[in-house]
Parts: structure tokens; sequence; C-alpha cells
């Protein structure tokens, strides 16, 4: 009996530590963590102090207090789904609204870029109109742009 | 009046180019804009190298998600009409101009190409019927509006459209379910007799087995459509 009680704290122990862990190496979100952290602290608990499992079954008429501990435990994966398909379905929307604007403004930039471009390549024209030597022109101002854009990129 | 047609694109390089020539000789005066939903294909190759105009988004969105960001790109651009047009060669550009005739002459919210008013050109297959009339009773069921093509994706919007429909839009099997939000906001929703041919190349969104899921999703997006209060 104490043998099965302290492999069961060890097991939830070294879980809650994980999880700490896992926060910890950001690979999860401290309020994604709290409900497991909740529940292993829960279970510890029963664990340490099986009584209070009979407790439970007794104010509920259930008749073993292992299925009482069924019932609870079930209870709390289905609250967990349900938040979690929440949670997916409030992500999916925004990863859409993220999507549609990263293209929106994608076809902003070639827009801007090109209208740019053209109006460069405009006054060009008409400086050479002026000292017609030059033959570059346009070209010049292409590799501007370009390398503009590589200082964005850079910065980013 | 500045008009948009809205090309959404999955796998079209076969089509789209030919699409985008039959809107510039028929339909010269609408602009239009390629949604490329993350094709596996060429499309967004070809379009390049074509110079196409287009909104590449780099993850698919599916049909929904793809429509939605023309009618973003429709808001933000300022276009009074915006016209959902498919990009497989389905659609016929020449009847953009009667579309929007109707739309601003009987001062419509919505008008939506349809295939059953003069029951001329490709008519679907017999099963695709009955589903599509099982639409149209329930959307009158729920809303009292006959719409004779709730399935129909040729469809054309007006500016407060546009602006409901880049905030708000369904991602999946969108058609019938945005008819019924646009009627239950109280818009006016009208139909205009169009053709329609068989698709040349590719294949419907929609295979057999889906259908089931479609019918039972579009029902309940419809029923609680209903259930939503503006």
């Amino acid at each position: 009996m104490w043998k099965l009680q302290m492999i069961g704290a060890a097991i939830l122990l070294l879980g809650m530590l994980y999880i700490v862990r896992l926060v910890r190496k950001r690979k999860m979100e401290l309020k994604y963590a709290l409900p497991w952290l909740a529940v292993s602290f829960a279970a510890l608990i029963v664990d340490c102090f099986p009584k209070l499992l009979s407790v439970l079954a007794d104010l509920l008429g259930i008749a073993t207090p292992v299925n009482a501990l069924y019932l609870v435990a079930f209870l709390f994966s289905v609250c967990l789904l349900f938040a979690l398909t929440v949670i997916v379905s409030r992500q999916s929307e925004r990863i859409k609204q993220l999507v549609q604007s990263a293209a929106l403004s994608e076809e902003r930039v070639k827009r801007l870029e090109a209208e740019l471009m053209g109006k460069a390549c405009d006054m060009e024209k008409e400086m050479q109109g002026k000292e017609t030597a030059e033959s570059a022109g346009c070209m010049r101002d292409m590799q501007a742009a370009d390398d503009t854009e590589g200082m964005k990129n850079e910065r980013t | 009046m500045k008009s948009l047609v809205m090309i959404p694109a999955y796998n079209e390089e076969q089509n789209i180019e030919k699409t985008v020539q039959d809107i510039q000789k028929n339909a010269p005066d609408f602009d239009y804009i390629i949604i490329n939903d993350c094709s596996q294909d060429h499309t967004l190759e070809l379009c390049a190298q074509k110079g196409l105009h287009v909104l590449n988004l780099p993850v698919n969105l599916g049909i929904g998600g793809a429509v939605q960001t023309g009618y973003r790109y429709a808001a933000q651009n300022g276009y009074d009409v915006a016209v959902q047009f498919d990009g497989d060669g389905q659609h016929d550009a020449a009847y953009l101009a009667d579309m929007r005739k109707k739309l601003v002459d009987e001062e419509l919210d919505m008008v939506i190409g349809s295939r059953f008013l003069l029951h001329e050109g490709f008519q679907s297959s017999g099963a695709r019927r009955m589903g599509i009339r099982y639409f149209t009773g329930l959307i009158r069921f729920s809303t009292g509006k006959k719409i004779t093509d709730p399935t129909s994706g040729m469809r054309m919007a007006n500016r407060s459209v546009i602006e409901t429909f880049a905030e708000n839009y369904p991602k999946d099997y969108p058609e019938p379910e945005s008819v019924v939000c646009l009627l239950r906001r109280g818009r006016r929703v009208g139909e205009a007799p169009v053709k329609m041919r068989e698709r040349e190349n590719g294949k419907s969104s929609i295979s057999f087995t889906k259908s089931i899921y479609y019918m039972c999703k579009v029902t309940f997006a419809i029923l609680i459509e209903n259930m939503r209060r503006y």
C-alpha cells in the first residue's frame, strides 16, 4: 500500500517538474500549464490521503471510491478537451486573418514598388532629355530599389 | 463605378489565363484580382510570368478564406462593386455587365448569377440539383426568400456587402450560409440569369463522399445563422 503511494507520488512529482521545465524553456505557456499543475497537485493530495476519496464517494453517493476517482478524472478530461477545441477555433480564425493580411500587404508592396520604379524611370528619362549622354538610366534605379529592399530584409 | 472581379484559384494553372482573358475581353471595365490559395501546381509562377494581378496566400485557407481576402482587398482599395468569379472556366464574363446593371438599377445589395432562371447552359448533375433544391427550400423556409441557385459561386456585391464580408465570411462551403447571413441582416439579394460551362480541367472541390458532410454542415450553419441577432 505504502509502496504504491510512494510510486504514485514520485510519478506525479516528476510530471510536475517536467511541466515546469517546459514552461521554463518556453515550450509551454504557463496559462495552459496551470490546469495540468492544478490537477497534478490534486492527485498528489489524494495520493497522500486516500481517505479523501471515500469521503467524496460518500458525498456523491457512489458505492466504490475508485469510481468517484474515474468520474472526476473523466470530467476533467472532457473540460480540458472542450477548452482546447475553443482555443483551436480561435487560433484558426486568427491565423486566417494574419494570412490574409500578409497576402494583402505583399501585393501592396509590389504595387507600390512598381509605381515607384515607374516614377523613377520617368524622372530619369526627363533628366536624360536634358543631358542626353547617359544610357544606364533605369537600370541604376532598379539597382537602388533592390538595395533598399535588401537593407529592409537584413533589418527584419 | 470601380468594379473588381475576384478570382479564387487553387491549382488552376490550366484555366487561370483563359479566365483572365475572358474578363479582359468581355468585361473590360472590371479590374480583376486572382487569389492564389497556396496552389501546389504552377499557378503562382504562371501569374508572375504573365504579369497577372495576384494575391498570394502563404498558407492554404480554403475557398471561404480565399474569397474573403478578395473582399478585404476590395474594401481596402475602395471598390464599389466586387464579384466572385471561379478560376476554372465555369463562369462567363459576358454576364458581368448585366449583373452590375441589375445590382445598380434595382438597388440590390447582392446579385447571384443563377443557372436555373433560364435553364440554359450546364445545369449540373441530377444529384447536385437535388441538393441545390434542398437548400433553396431551406433558405425559403428560414428567410422567406426564394433563391434558385444558392450554391452559385458567381455573385456580385455592393460596397456595404463588401464591408460586411471583409469582416465576416464563412470558412468552408460559404455560399448558402453567406446568402442567409445577408438576408437575415435585411439586405436585398436578387438573382440574374447566367449560363455556366462544364469545367474543362480539374475537379470540383466537392467529391461525392464529401457531399453528405457538406449537406449536414451547411444545414447546421444556416440554422445557427438564423439564431444570430443583428
